[in-house]
């Protein structure tokens, strides 16, 4: 864990979990115009989705149920749980069950997080703008106190700690932390190339008719309530994996992880990178991943930078400080973002051929097409 | 035995709901007037609460105990509330309206101030000793007490009078003066202001300077029974919207509101906990499914007196 590269995976860690999140965010928001600021929640029902069942299934596996009392709340919350799962866990486990654990969880917290997001389209058809944004945030605080207080589904205030993570057979432990990040990273460059296989297809043109001009879209015979409940299904889908993909990187679910300020991070780093353009929110993603991570006492220690005592103490709030004024300054000087909007291409296949050739050429910046240059966005009515 | 006990205690929670809902309903109206006149939603309004309440400790603890300290608590309070509201909106707001940015833009642009505030002065105090919880010096007193378990403090009196009294001034303000008319003309059309010769810039700036004021007030009270750290306003922000929107963005309507939630919080979280066994934890979320309830079925408020009224006189 320790060492430079165990900081590096935490930030390719970071920078797929942002990642996905702030696509997802990106069609719902850049895309379809609708303030999901309820991102968080999405986020917490992945990963409590998948945190509890795969504690739930790692412990019924290992101890072949039954061997650990529940007392008041669900077995895995218990100290003997943790310890069947953590120390012991690589003699009572074959790989192939870790492995199963993790596919069977990252697929649960996706199908409930669509739910969820079928749910929450709800409120979009009675609301907009920044009164839908506050009511979203609210209900993500009301999951976030339920779960805080509940001994079901992730242990109260305790959280859950008994995950088995993927990878806990492997042997080279120093190698596990590197290994994630990849997977990680491989999924959010999955989710980057069907992102822009959608936002780049007819669907994609609807959500922008929609975000630009809701009554021009009904006119021409889109059905608004429909297209929102598509973009939140997809879009909590996609946050619920983001959320999963967490859990079984730190192997532990506290509900207070999931604040609203999750929810402003994914906001900055899609504001940042620039709303509906997917490359932006990779971009913003791995520069709100690169704050979070680095700007850390102990990130810096192992970098080889002191950090003075009175330094150290503020160094945890000094963040959100930077992600703050970030926020104030991209909405004051560059509303457009990063890598400002492009037009939406299709056929779907043209953008995609293109941009695996761009890959296996020059991955430089400058290959970005030329008709996208000084393009600006147009402002939201 | 057991029935008085439970008596006293519903008794406290009504006494105590009344202080807590008074004061939400005092954030309130600060939230109210700058959401009408400036049209934002603002999400730093709860930050200059805290800011409020962090100078009236600085200033009471430089000046002594007694009612000197309390006295040079309370101006502080007024003047770094007003002045943290006006500078944010020197900043970021005014700037970002004079561009015509979307509420939501504006929304998400006092989301950013708000974490500036905020977590600013929560590196500040956890790298300076005692600083992380703050009161002031001189408590609220008991003026009266019942059975020797219900305390009615001086506390109760001052925040659930400067409710009261501030919500008839504003009232005042709005309906009765030059000044408040103007400030309802920009709120209405700043354009059609801007030409019947209003100095639209000057009415905001009041209107932030008021609510700001309104918010350090609250901070000098709320830090006056209680203690206060970096994140007491952010902890109330949700509340506060919860009484202004309830409230249907009027003075009366956001006291009113305000009262309501404060009663439900202490009186229901006491209920469910003395009968159902259910933690007081869960207070919060009788605010937030007031604000959700409101926002989906009724954006236009519950309880609009002022606009009542306002119909009525024209």
């Amino acid at each position: 864990m320790a060492g430079v590269e165990g900081i590096i995976a935490q930030w390719l860690v970071m920078f797929g979990v942002y990642a996905i999140a702030a696509l997802s965010f990106n069609i719902e928001y850049g895309y379809g115009g609708i303030p999901n600021f309820g991102k968080v929640m999405f986020m917490a029902v992945g990963a409590f989705t998948a945190g509890a069942l795969a504690a739930w299934l790692g412990l019924s596996w290992a101890a072949a149920g039954g061997a650990v009392a529940a007392s008041g709340g669900p077995a895995y919350c218990t100290p003997e749980a943790y310890n069947i799962l953590s120390s012991a866990a690589s003699h009572l486990l074959s790989p192939g069950q870790y492995l199963l654990i993790f596919m069977v969880a990252v697929l649960a917290a996706a199908v409930l997080g669509a739910v969820s997001g079928a749910l929450a389209s709800y409120p979009t058809l009675r609301l907009g703008g920044d009164f839908l944004a506050i009511t979203l945030l609210a209900i993500g605080e009301v999951v976030r106190l339920v779960a805080y207080n509940e001994q079901w589904p992730v242990c109260g205030f305790n959280g859950l700690t008994a995950i088995p993570t993927p990878l806990a057979w492997y042997s080279n432990k120093s190698a596990i932390d590197v290994i994630y990040a990849v997977i990680v990273v491989v999924f959010a460059l999955a989710f980057y190339l069907y992102t822009e296989m959608v936002t780049n297809s007819p669907w994609g043109r609807a959500l922008k008719a929609m975000r630009d001009d809701e009554l021009a879209a009904q006119v021409y015979g889109y059905d608004i309530a429909r297209l929102r409940l598509q973009t939140l299904i997809v879009g909590s889908a996609m946050a619920a994996v983001a959320g999963a993909l967490l859990v079984f990187y730190s192997g532990s679910v506290q509900a207070n992880t999931f604040k609203p300020e999750r929810t402003f991070e994914v906001i900055v780093a899609v504001m940042l990178g620039g709303a509906a353009n997917n490359l932006g929110a990779l971009l913003g993603a791995a520069m709100v991943a690169g704050i979070n991570v680095f700007l850390n006492t102990s990130a810096l220690e192992t970098l080889g930078i002191s950090v003075p005592g009175p330094v150290a103490a503020a160094l945890p709030y000094l963040r959100y400080v930077i992600m703050g004024a970030l926020i104030i300054l991209v909405l004051l000087y560059r509303p457009q973002g990063l890598v400002p909007e492009k037009p939406v291409r299709t056929p779907v296949l043209e953008v995609v051929m293109e941009r695996l050739q761009s890959l296996s050429g020059s991955s430089e910046t400058g290959s970005l097409p030329a008709d996208t240059q000084g393009r600006v966005e147009k402002g939201r009515g | 035995m057991a029935g008085s006990a439970i008596l006293y205690g519903l008794l406290g929670a009504v006494i105590d709901g009344l202080r807590a809902g008074s004061l939400y309903g005092l954030m309130g109206l600060g939230l109210t007037l700058i959401f009408r006149v400036a049209k934002v939603p603002n999400f730093a309004y709860a930050e200059y609460v805290t800011y409020g309440a962090y100078a009236a400790y600085l200033a009471a603890a430089a000046s002594g105990a007694g009612a000197a300290g309390l006295l040079a608590g309370l101006a502080a309070a007024l003047a770094v509330g007003a002045l943290a509201a006006l500078v944010s909106d020197e900043a970021a707001f005014k700037p970002l309206w004079r561009r015509g940015a979307t509420p939501l833009h504006l929304l998400v642009a006092s989301i950013g101030v708000s974490l500036v505030l905020r977590y600013t002065l929560l590196a500040v105090s956890a790298s300076t000793a005692g600083l992380l919880q703050v009161a002031l010096p001189e408590r609220s007193s008991v003026v009266a007490t019942m059975g020797g378990i219900v305390s009615l403090e001086t506390s109760h009196l001052l925040a659930i009078g400067s409710a009261v009294v501030l919500a008839l001034a504003l009232h005042w303000l709005f309906t009765r003066t030059r000044t408040g008319k103007a400030m309802r003309a920009t709120a209405s059309n700043p354009v059609l202001a801007r030409v019947s010769g209003i100095n639209i810039y000057n009415v905001r700036r009041l209107a932030w300077l008021i609510g700001g004021g309104l918010a350090g007030l609250s901070g000098f009270i709320y830090s006056y029974y209680y203690y206060v750290d970096p994140e007491t306003g952010w902890f109330m922000l949700l509340w506060i919207f919860a009484a202004a929107t309830m409230g249907g963005f009027t003075f009366y309507g956001s006291i009113i509101s305000g009262i309501i939630l404060g009663l439900a919080e202490q009186v229901v979280s006491f209920l469910a906990n003395t009968y159902l066994g259910l933690s007081t934890a869960y207070a919060p979320v009788i605010a937030l499914a007031a604000l959700i309830l409101v926002l989906m079925y009724r954006p236009e408020g519950v309880i609009r007196l002022e606009a009542l009224a306002l119909k009525k006189r024209v």
